[in-house]
């Protein structure tokens, strides 16, 4: 057996396991991307589309078996919910909350007259379960750079942490290493919100650095404050839990994402905001 | 005076036959070309189910590892040379596809694909049980990388929550999959 460690083939691919290992490293902490890198996702990025749309076909197909739990409850809460329609349909509520649904991008445009938006598909999700990372079909061709940020009608999504030509990924707040200043909006106590990988699988992150006489309680609206990459305004999400830390008395608050990121196919990224000015 | 044999005279190499000795080992053939061919296209399309299918069913919970498995099944079925080789690919592209920002699986795949490679020829003949003993053990071993990945890249990560977000899932998803892996690395039987 030790032939096949002295051999000239074991050498050989040992060194190139090597480069390719170090290569891609050394250019994603220079934030470059490596050009091999960028060949693979321009030939597979396209036809992940083609996955994902049979991907949603078979959700559609499969999830009559393993969502049938879920499915039952939905059910039933539908069931309830048309009874309440009913009941309402001479208020014309049901034209209202299409209306709404079908504005929710215009009252951002609306809000924040300096948006520029791009819109893009997810075309992939995190190849690993230690982050929480999309690909989106758009890139520097679409004029899409690193740090823009990327939401959906709900709110915040993330920002774009690697550009190819025609894709770009986006590095998603509830991911571990992520960082945003936000402020509540009903008191407008300011504090970090922070992506945690235990919190990230429940949709949710922290609001650290509070201090300890905030004011904030379970159901504030949470919003960026403008400072870093994130204009001022975009809504994270709501207040689930506020918790004390013992050892330097300050407050810490679980925020439920706003934006349910599973279930998104399509997002807008922010190409252009001005600067916030206090 | 001495008369050569011309058919016991030393012929020079040509240049396909000294590509074919030094280059790696391989042979430039059809045969060669084919199972390349068919390594590509299938860590292509299990590269694409994991980052597209896979990361919306999640079963378990967890993305499965669909690449191991697969460089795992080359290397039962095509050898040691095949199981490197594809292990350095399959890394390199899903890495690639992935995001990730630390490049750590080549470490993982190519050891892995040219020592199944060189056990199933030495020792283990290819069976229902060599094939699960393998499962388990590059199992465990990717288990070993996640972790690495996660503390490397969020340091404040509790290693509970590490083992029972991240690795333990994952080990059972990757465990449901593989012989989808191991069924299309069968492919390479067919090229004779």
């Amino acid at each position: 057996m030790k032939e096949y460690f002295k051999s000239k083939f074991f050498y050989i691919i040992t060194v190139i396991t090597l480069l390719v290992t170090i290569v891609p490293t050394v250019y994603a902490h220079m934030g470059v991307t490596f050009v091999f890198r960028d060949a693979v996702n321009v030939i597979l990025t396209p036809m992940q589309k083609v996955f994902n749309a049979a991907a949603d076909a078979v959700d559609g197909f499969t999830g009559y078996f393993y969502k049938f739990d879920a499915l039952v409850e939905e059910n039933a809460a539908l069931r309830e919910e048309v009874n309440a329609l009913q009941a309402q349909v001479y208020d014309n509520r049901e034209l209202e909350q299409m209306y709404a649904w079908m504005s929710e991008f215009l009252e951002m445009k609306i809000q924040h007259t300096d948006f520029k938006f791009t819109k893009a598909t997810i075309t992939g999700r995190e190849s690993g379960n230690y982050s929480s990372v999309l690909t989106l079909d758009v890139g520097s061709g679409a004029g899409i750079t690193v740090g823009m940020p990327v939401v959906s009608s709900q709110g915040l999504i993330g920002q774009i942490s690697e550009v190819g030509y025609n894709w770009s990924r986006v590095t998603t707040l509830a991911e571990a290493q992520s960082a945003a200043g936000a402020y509540v909006e009903r008191s407008n106590a300011t504090g970090i919100a922070e992506g945690n990988l235990a919190l990230a699988k429940d949709g949710q992150c922290y609001l650290n650095y509070l201090s300890a006489d905030a004011d904030i309680q379970v159901g504030d609206r949470i919003l960026t404050s403008g400072y870093g990459v994130y204009p001022r305004g975009l809504v994270i999400g709501y207040v689930e839990a506020v918790e004390t830390n013992p050892y330097n008395r300050t407050l810490s608050a679980v925020i439920g994402l706003a934006v349910p990121i599973a279930e998104l196919n399509n997002v807008m990224i922010i190409t252009e905001s001005a600067p916030y000015a206090e | 005076m001495q008369i050569q044999d011309p058919q016991r005279t030393p012929q020079p190499e040509s240049f396909r036959q000294k590509l074919n000795g030094w280059f790696l080992g391989f042979s430039i053939e059809g045969e060669s070309l084919l199972r390349g061919v068919i390594m590509i296209v299938l860590i292509s399309l299990f590269a694409l189910l994991q980052t597209t299918l896979m990361t919306r069913f999640r079963p378990f919970g967890a993305v499965p590892d669909l690449m191991l498995p697969l460089v795992v099944g080359i290397a039962m079925t095509a050898r040691e040379k095949w199981g490197a080789v594809s292990g350095i690919i399959a890394a390199f592209v899903i890495e690639s596809l992935g995001g990730a920002s630390l490049t750590i699986l080549p470490l993982l795949y190519m050891p892995v694909g040219y020592l199944c490679g060189i056990l199933s020829i030495q020792y283990f003949r290819d069976c229902f049980a060599v094939r699960a003993m393998y499962t388990v053990v590059t199992g465990l071993l990717r288990g070993v990388v996640t972790l690495i990945i996660l503390y490397a890249t969020t340091p404040n990560t509790s290693l509970i929550d590490a083992v029972c977000v991240a690795v333990i899932p994952e080990f059972f998803a990757t465990v449901l999959f593989t012989p989808l892996a191991h069924g299309a690395s069968l492919v390479f039987r067919l090229v004779k």
